[in-house]
C-alpha cells in the first residue's frame, strides 16, 4: 500500500467521519421534530450509500451485492431508530 | 454442546463454510433482521391503537422521592434537610405551567420572566433562592443523580443558606416534544431574617447563571419591610391552598421506551461486533471478497449508537 493511497483512504474516513456526525449531531438538534429527523437521517443514509459505492467504484470492486449491502444496513438504521421512538408515532 | 458452539463460530466468525463472511452478514441475515424490525414497529403500533394503555413510557418521578433523594444528598454532607413549602411548590408550578405556555426550557423566559417572578408571585418572601429544572427523565432517583453531577445544581441542593423546597412535576408539550418537566425551587423564608445579621440582601441562585448579589431597592425593601406581599405562615397557607399534584406514576403493561431502546442497542451493537470480528479475522487472512467496507458500516453504526444513547439521556437546566 503506497502512501498516496494511504492518504487518501484516511481523507475518505475523515470526511465520510465528518458527515456522519454532522447527520447525527443535526438529528439531536432537532428531536423535537420526529418527521425532520427522519428526513435528516435519510439524507445522511443516502450519502454514507452514495459516498461508499462511489469508494468502491474507485477501487474497481462495486457489485450488485455491495449495493444490496450497503442499502441493507441502512435500512436497519432507519428501521431501528423509527423502532426507538416508537412511542412519538 | 459442540453443535452450538460450531453455530455460533459459523454466525460471527469467517470462514471457508461461511463464504469467509461472518454469517449474520449475509443478505439473508440482514434481511431477517430488517424484517424483525419492521414487524416490531407494525406489532408496536398494532397494540398502541388497538390496546391503549399496555405499550407507553413508563414513569415514576414523585415529588416525595425528590424531596428524599435531595435530603439524603443533604445528609450525606452534614446539612439539615430541607421541608416542603406549599408557595415554593405553587412558584415550580407556575414556572413548569408558564414553560410549556410559552414554549421555553430555559431559567429565564424569552419575555424577561425570572425565576423570582413565580416566587414572589406564590407570597413567599425570600432571602436567599434557587432552581434547578429537569426534563426528559422517567425516574425521581436519575434526575437528582443529574443533579448532583453537575457542579452548579449540585450547589443549590447541597446549599446551607436553604431550608426549604418545592417541586413541580408536569407533563406536557414542551419545543413539540411530549416531556416531563420538573422544576425545584428552593428558599429561605424572610421569618428568619431575625436571627439573620440586619443588611441582608436577597439572593437569588440559577445554575448555569449566577446571579452577583445585586441589591435592588425594591428587593431590599421587600425583605426588610414586607407590606402587601407578606407570606401567610406555612400552616396558613397549607390550610388555603392546595398543593399541586406532583407525581407522575404511569405503568403501561409494557414499557415501550424501555424495550425498543434495549431491543435497538442489542441488535446494532450484535451487527456491530460481528463486523469487528470480520474485520479483524479477514484482515489477518487478507482473504480478497466481494463485499461492503466494514470501516464504512462500523463507522456508521458507531454514530449511530452514541446517537441512542445521547438521545435517550435527559436535559438539566
Amino acid at each position: 500500500m503506497n502512501s498516496r493511497y494511504k492518504a487518501w483512504k484516511l481523507t475518505y474516513y475523515a470526511i465520510e467521519l465528518l458527515i456522519l456526525i454532522l447527520g447525527g449531531s443535526l438529528i439531536l438538534f432537532f428531536s423535537f421534530d420526529f418527521a425532520i429527523q427522519i428526513m435528516l437521517l435519510v439524507i445522511t443514509l443516502l450519502f454514507y450509500i452514495t459516498f461508499g459505492l462511489l469508494r468502491h467504484q474507485a477501487e474497481h470492486d462495486l457489485d450488485t451485492r455491495v449495493v444490496i449491502e450497503y442499502i441493507l444496513i441502512s435500512a436497519i438504521i432507519l428501521a431501528s431508530f423509527i423502532f426507538l421512538n416508537i412511542t412519538r408515532l | 454442546m459442540k453443535k452450538l458452539q460450531k453455530k455460533l463460530h459459523h454466525l460471527f466468525v469467517p470462514h471457508t463454510g461461511n463464504n469467509h463472511r461472518s454469517k449474520l452478514l449475509h443478505h439473508t441475515s440482514l434481511l431477517i433482521i430488517l424484517f424483525a424490525l419492521l414487524a416490531l414497529i407494525g406489532l408496536s403500533n398494532f397494540i398502541k391503537t388497538s390496546s391503549p394503555g399496555v405499550l407507553g413510557i413508563s414513569y415514576s418521578i414523585t415529588q416525595n422521592d425528590l424531596l428524599q433523594k435531595t435530603n439524603e444528598a443533604r445528609a450525606q454532607n452534614g446539612l439539615p434537610p430541607l421541608t416542603l413549602n406549599t408557595q415554593l411548590a405553587q412558584a415550580a408550578s407556575g414556572k413548569a405551567q408558564h414553560m410549556f405556555t410559552n414554549n421555553y426550557w430555559s431559567h429565564f423566559a424569552p419575555d424577561g420572566t425570572t425565576p423570582w417572578h413565580f416566587i414572589k408571585g406564590s407570597g413567599y418572601e425570600y432571602i436567599y433562592a434557587g432552581e434547578n429544572l429537569a426534563k426528559g427523565f422517567t425516574q425521581s432517583d436519575q434526575i437528582v443523580q443529574a443533579w448532583l453531577a453537575s457542579p452548579t445544581h449540585r450547589e443549590n441542593i447541597l446549599s446551607p443558606k436553604y431550608d426549604e423546597i418545592g417541586f413541580a412535576v408536569m407533563e406536557g408539550s414542551l419545543l413539540g416534544e411530549e416531556t416531563v418537566l420538573v422544576v425545584q425551587m428552593f428558599g429561605a423564608n424572610s421569618q428568619a431574617l431575625a436571627q439573620a445579621p440586619a443588611e441582608v440582601a436577597p439572593q437569588e441562585t440559577v445554575p448555569e447563571e449566577k446571579i452577583a448579589t445585586q441589591e435592588s431597592t425594591s428587593q431590599v425593601e421587600e425583605v426588610q419591610e414586607p407590606t402587601q406581599q407578606q407570606p401567610a405562615t406555612p400552616d396558613a397557607a397549607q390550610e388555603v391552598v392546595e398543593l399541586p399534584i406532583n407525581n407522575i406514576v404511569e405503568s403501561p403493561t409494557l414499557n415501550a421506551g424501555f424495550i425498543s431502546q434495549s431491543l435497538t442497542l442489542t441488535i446494532v451493537s450484535l451487527i456491530l461486533f460481528v463486523l469487528l470480528i470480520d474485520l479483524v479475522v479477514v484482515g489477518k487472512k487478507r482473504i480478497p471478497r466481494v463485499v461492503g467496507n466494514n470501516i464504512d458500516h462500523i463507522l456508521l453504526i458507531s454514530i449511530f449508537i452514541i446517537l441512542i444513547v445521547v438521545q435517550n439521556r435527559g436535559g438539566i437546566l
